[in-house]
């Protein structure tokens, strides 16, 4: 992959990779803290509070005082940030643990696993929405059962990622993991829930019925299901699950089925997705760190390119 | 070909196959599987299985793999095929035959051969539908028979006319055309094999070959060739006899008595001696005259001559030898009218004397009066028509009545010549054309024969009826002396002279002339004159009794000249041979069929194979190991490009030396002659006490003393003559001027000639430009010249020794420096190597300039 590694990619990933959960915001009160953004509708004569009125703005919010001075239909909008109850789900299942040693021996890379990249991608979320001033909550989901990962504080959550990272994401034992019942969990009141999977396994059903305020999924793909120029035609390649399914990668190359299969899932998971919820974002481990932060950044807050889902390749 | 031989081939193809199968499990094995989860969620509709694909191969390989795979295909059917027909016997017709030839009763009695028989049909039957015959007769036996088989040859006996097993096989074949082997009991005679290509017929059937065991290999023996009476100048019977004997053996002294006998009744017996180098021993016999004579009359009657030798003779047939008791020349009957009481008027007088001079005994009748119970038929009839006479009275027509036997031995010859007063040739024609379709009768006159009054008509109806001109120009038969025709069927042939046959004493034909002219005739016609080694008297001698089965008298022929000279034919001649062994039939050589043999496609395919294996297996090996460490790419093509390095050729010039006290060390020479020309001396010296041939290989040869040559054998020294004629150089030291080699070397060598070196020969010039050569006291450097080139070089003084630095050397040579003699030696090589090179006039102006 060209420029993979020269340039920081989510398989390096750390919690202390900063990010604004609330968006770049040239004013913040020191009132309140809190990655929640409220809008209090209320007009206010701060500068930096103004904008220029788009169709549909609330016509209370109009300065009809500066408009009288210079037609301009200008809105004094009167923003605050709040505490927010962050959820984040973690998809372990065995399909996340690949590519397998074997494989990158095979094809001579060094890549991670979707697991260590989902994981990554959670702590670094849960981390940030930590230090932001957030309740954050941290759930492994394995196999149907829910397990949270108490962290109370940035500095415990560092503390476990320092020890998962030691033991190359494979070893989840040293982990303060508590069971959780689903249906709990269902029923518990959050203003973010982000859900980290690869996807392989379906969406949830609950995830899918569950309406809340920001409820997004972080698509997490390996690279070499993203691009499978990798792939060799004399090998064979299989899956067990469903049904045991097994082709000679000739055979996939061939006319790209492969590539064409893969792009037109990925399409159809975002469509189910989006759906129901407005955020939608797919990365892989050679995505760009930077881009990824600037993504959460500028997309993840404003709706409108939320709406179509994002693709960081 | 037979299971024996392709047993092998077999295996080697089911290995191959194995080998192939080992490969690609290999090749399989290669293929590595891997898991992608994200194949549970992709919607593919691929069929699991590889579709059918064209995937362009690599060229050679499947050129390799084609070709290996075709010749291993065809050749597999090929070698099975023997195998599917399967050689148990089961089910497949066979055929015996026993070759009853006279050369098989050297060593084995006919009742031993009836034994052995037997047990090759009790060992061959159940497994196959049996038939046998001998040759003999051409008799099929089958069923019953086979149970007497032994009883059958013993009783047949061996014959004594020769067989022909391809012309035996052929007419046994056209009665039974539906065989799948046939086995031939036989010896390994050449006679009887040379003309049995079985081959040919093993596409269609399995041949083998039965020897005969317990036979010995070679054989000494003793046969009469010839007998046959003792050529006179006159008509009359001398009752001398010349009796050739011969033998096949050597060495042994044999003592014997020849016996001649009729109706066993023993005319005279004598004694001979063959000596130890003797080959052919030749007998005068005389024969008591009245007694021959008196036997004269009965032309049936032979003469059985037999040869017995004191010791054992190794095949018996043949030492009884028949002729015919025909001590008279050749008769011939005129049938003639008288016209005239002098001779010199009746012409036939001359004709009967001219035949008389070429040894005919003649008998004259003036018209054929009796057809009943007639003479046996004379070897020729001349009758002359004269005007007038009746068809019957001249016609010959008793010809037609000659025995099988005797139209066998010979063909009768009738001349019918036309009267000098002839007035039509009616009759003549008649006459010609009665005989011409005997034994068919002709009645009355033919419609062509009827106003025939010109010589004209006569020979255009002669050509019509299909007789050929004799004499005269091609395609004129006007100018024909006769016309002759053949009937096959009689053993006839008709001689139809057009003219008469007067000798005159002015005319065309002259008394000298007549009896050369009838000569010449009777040669044109076929029959030798009578006084010369005369066909006729020897009884027939039957090379092939598949071809006389009728001739009456096949029981008594005599041996054949190839049965008994026993020339054994090349196993490679013979088909593959059976043998009766403790595990039953055994069929050997199966393989023989070189046609047939596939082995050495086999091979050519099992080794294309092997480098295409070897190919994929390096090949693929490499590649790994390139793609794995790159930095190897670059010691690998250095190494290539060591290895294809060009090499320095060598060019090096070996020292033979025959008769040296000792190996010299060459070091010092080598690095003079190294360093002044483009030449290596070898540091290997040769020196061996006697001429070894690989010498012959070198070009040169020094030699330390003439004596050594002298003392040679003529054989070597032919050889080394040869040698030096092919452009061997020998250098000969020590030489103290004796004459006797020089002149041995010029016996050998006829056209070269000795000379002393001059001073302006190429030895001189070849290299360093010499002003003389070391003299050893009064010995100068002589050359023997021979094709323009000096072949060898005599030398005074042990001079190579000299040039070597060898310590006691070069007594002779103490005025002239080290330096001086290498100059020689480099000179010598130079000549030895490139003659006279240095004589091309391109070099001239070089060799002034310096001489200047």
């Amino acid at each position: 992959m060209p420029g993979h590694a020269s340039v920081p990619h989510l398989g390096q990933l750390t919690p202390y990779h900063v990010f604004d959960p609330s968006g770049s915001q040239p004013v913040r009160t020191m009132r309140f803290h809190g990655s929640q953004r409220l809008n209090l509708m209320r007009p206010t004569r701060m500068p930096a509070s103004s904008r220029r009125y788009t169709l549909g703005d609330p016509v209370q919010l109009i300065d009809w005082r500066a408009y009288a001075r210079t037609e301009q239909l200008v809105i004094r909008e009167h923003f605050d940030e709040a505490s927010c109850r962050v959820r984040i789900i973690i998809e372990d299942s065995p399909t996340m643990n690949w590519p397998d040693a074997r494989l990158l021996k095979a094809i001579g890379r060094q890549l991670c696993t979707k697991r260590e990249l989902s994981w990554r991608l959670g702590l670094h979320l849960c981390y940030q929405y930590l230090k932001a001033g957030d309740h954050v909550k941290l759930y492994r989901l394995q196999d149907n059962q829910l397990h949270q990962v108490s962290a109370r504080s940035s500095t415990e959550l560092a503390i476990h990622f320092e020890q998962l990272q030691k033991d190359a994401f494979q070893n989840f034992d040293k982990l303060p993991l508590e069971p959780r019942s689903v249906s709990a969990v269902h029923a518990e009141r959050s203003d973010v829930l982000i859900w980290i999977s690869d996807g392989l396994n379906g969406i949830p059903q609950w995830l899918l019925d569950k309406r809340g305020p920001l409820t997004s999924w972080i698509h997490a793909l390996s690279s070499l299901e993203s691009d499978v120029a990798w792939m060799r035609s004399d090998d064979s390649y299989f899956e067990e699950a469903p049904v045991h399914r097994e082709y000679l990668g000739d055979i996939l190359l061939e006319k790209q089925h492969l590539q064409k299969g893969i792009a037109q899932w990925m399409e159809s998971m975002a469509e189910q997705w989006l759906k129901v919820h407005r955020h939608y974002l797919q990365v892989h481990d050679a995505s760009s760190i930077q881009r990824y932060l600037f993504h959460l950044e500028q997309s993840w807050h404003t709706a409108k390119a939320a709406l179509k889902g994002e693709r960081i390749g | 070909m037979g299971n024996l031989g392709s047993g092998p081939m077999m295996m080697a193809t089911l290995l191959t196959a194995a080998l192939g199968l080992v490969i690609w499990f290999i090749v399989r094995r290669q293929k590595e599987r891997y898991w992608l989860p994200i194949l549970r969620v992709i919607p593919l509709e691929l069929t699991v299985l590889p579709k059918f694909r064209w995937i362009p191969p690599p060229l050679w390989p499947l050129l390799c793999f084609f070709v290996a795979a075709t010749a291993l295909g065809i050749y597999s059917f090929r070698l099975a095929e023997p195998l599917m027909k399967s050689d148990d016997l089961d089910l497949r017709r066979t055929h015996v035959l026993f070759d009853m030839s006279p050369s098989h009763a050297l060593g084995v009695t006919a009742s031993t051969y009836g034994g052995e028989a037997q047990k090759l049909i009790d060992a061959m039957e159940g497994k196959a539908r049996l038939s046998f015959s001998t040759t003999n007769d051409p008799t099929v036996y089958v069923d019953a028979d086979l149970k007497r088989v032994g009883s059958i040859i013993q009783t047949q006996g061996f014959h004594r006319a020769g067989v022909k097993l391809g012309a035996t096989a052929e007419s046994l074949l056209r009665k039974l055309s539906d065989i799948d082997q046939l086995i031939v009991v036989s010896d390994s005679d050449l006679s009887s094999w040379e003309d049995f290509n079985w081959r040919y017929l093993e596409k269609k059937m399995q041949i083998s070959w039965y020897p005969l065991p317990g036979r010995p290999q070679t054989m000494d023996n003793l046969f009469i060739d010839e007998a046959k009476p003792k050529a006179t100048g006159s008509a009359a019977p001398s009752g001398l006899w010349h009796v050739t004997l011969r033998r096949t053996g050597e060495g042994k002294v044999i003592q014997g008595r020849l016996t001649a006998e009729i109706d066993g009744q023993v005319l005279i017996q004598q004694n001979f001696q063959f000596e130890a180098n003797m080959k052919s021993l030749e007998l005068e016999i005389n024969l008591a005259l009245a007694e021959l004579q008196k036997k004269q009359k009965d032309k049936s009657t032979s003469l059985v001559w037999t040869v017995t030798p004191a010791g054992p003779d190794d095949l018996l047939p043949d030492n009884e030898f028949r002729t015919w008791l025909q001590l008279q020349n050749e008769d011939a009957l005129i049938i003639s009218k008288p016209r005239g009481e002098m001779f010199l008027e009746d012409s036939i007088f001359h004709l009967k004397t001219s035949l008389e001079v070429l040894g005919y005994q003649t008998q004259r009748i003036d018209q054929i009066r009796n057809t009943g119970s007639h003479w046996t038929t004379p070897s020729l009839v001349v009758s002359e028509v004269g005007p007038a006479s009746p068809v019957q009275a001249f016609c010959p027509t008793f010809v037609s009545e000659r025995s099988i036997l005797e139209r066998s031995r010979s063909d009768a010859l009738v001349w019918l010549l036309p009267g000098e007063d002839l007035s039509s040739y009616d009759d003549i024609c008649t006459c010609f054309a009665a005989l011409a379709q005997a034994p068919q009768p002709l009645s009355g006159k033919p419609a062509y024969c009827e106003n025939l009054e010109h010589r004209d008509q006569y020979v255009g109806v002669l050509q019509s009826i299909g007789a050929l001109q004799l004499g005269g120009e091609v395609d004129s038969p006007l100018g024909a002396l006769a016309m002759t025709l053949r009937n096959k069927e009689l053993g006839l042939r008709l001689v139809g002279f057009t003219i008469p046959l007067n000798p005159l004493r002015a005319g065309q034909i002259s008394y000298g002339q007549l009896p050369l002219m009838l000569r010449a005739v009777l040669q044109a016609t076929g029959k030798k004159y009578a006084a010369g080694a005369d066909k006729q008297l020897s009884w027939p001698r039957i090379e092939d009794i598949s071809l006389a089965y009728e001739v009456p008298d096949v029981k008594v022929s005599n041996v054949p000249l190839g049965e008994s000279l026993g020339r054994k034919a090349v196993p490679d001649q013979l088909p593959p041979q059976m043998t009766l062994g403790t595990k039953g039939l055994v069929r050997e050589k199966a393989a023989s069929g070189t046609e047939n043999d596939a082995r050495p496609w086999i091979y050519l395919c099992l080794v294309i194979l092997m480098i295409a294996v070897w190919l994929e297996i390096i090949g693929s090996g490499l590649r790994r190991l390139l793609q794995k460490y790159p930095w190897a790419v670059r010691w690998f093509v250095l190494l290539v490009m060591v290895s294809a390095w060009p090499q320095p050729v060598d060019a090096g010039v070996q020292l033979n030396l025959l008769g040296y006290p000792s190996i010299p060390r060459p070091s010092a020479l080598r690095k003079d002659v190294a360093g002044r020309t483009s030449i290596e001396l070898d540091e290997q010296i040769i020196n061996t006490p006697s001429l070894q041939r690989d010498m012959y290989q070198q070009p040169w040869l020094w030699v330390n003393r003439p004596q050594l040559l002298e003392s040679m054998n003529k054989t070597d020294f032919g050889e080394l003559t040869g040698w030096m004629q092919r452009g061997g150089f020998l250098v000969v030291e020590n030489h103290n001027g004796s004459q006797a080699f020089k002149q041995a070397v010029l016996e050998a060598i006829p056209k070269g000639a000795w000379k002393p070196i001059p001073p302006d020969h190429e030895l001189m010039r070849s290299f360093h430009l010499l002003a003389s050569l070391p003299q050893c006291g009064n010995q100068v450097w002589e050359g023997f010249h021979f094709d323009q080139r000096i072949a060898m070089v005599l030398v005074p003084g042990d001079f190579l020794r000299f040039t070597l630095d060898e310590p006691g050397s070069g007594a002779c040579f103490g005025k002239y420096t080290r330096e001086q003699a290498v100059r020689v030696f480099i000179n010598l090589m130079m000549v030895a190597l490139a003659t006279d090179y240095k004589k091309d006039q391109i070099h001239l102006p070089e060799i002034l300039k310096r001489l200047r």
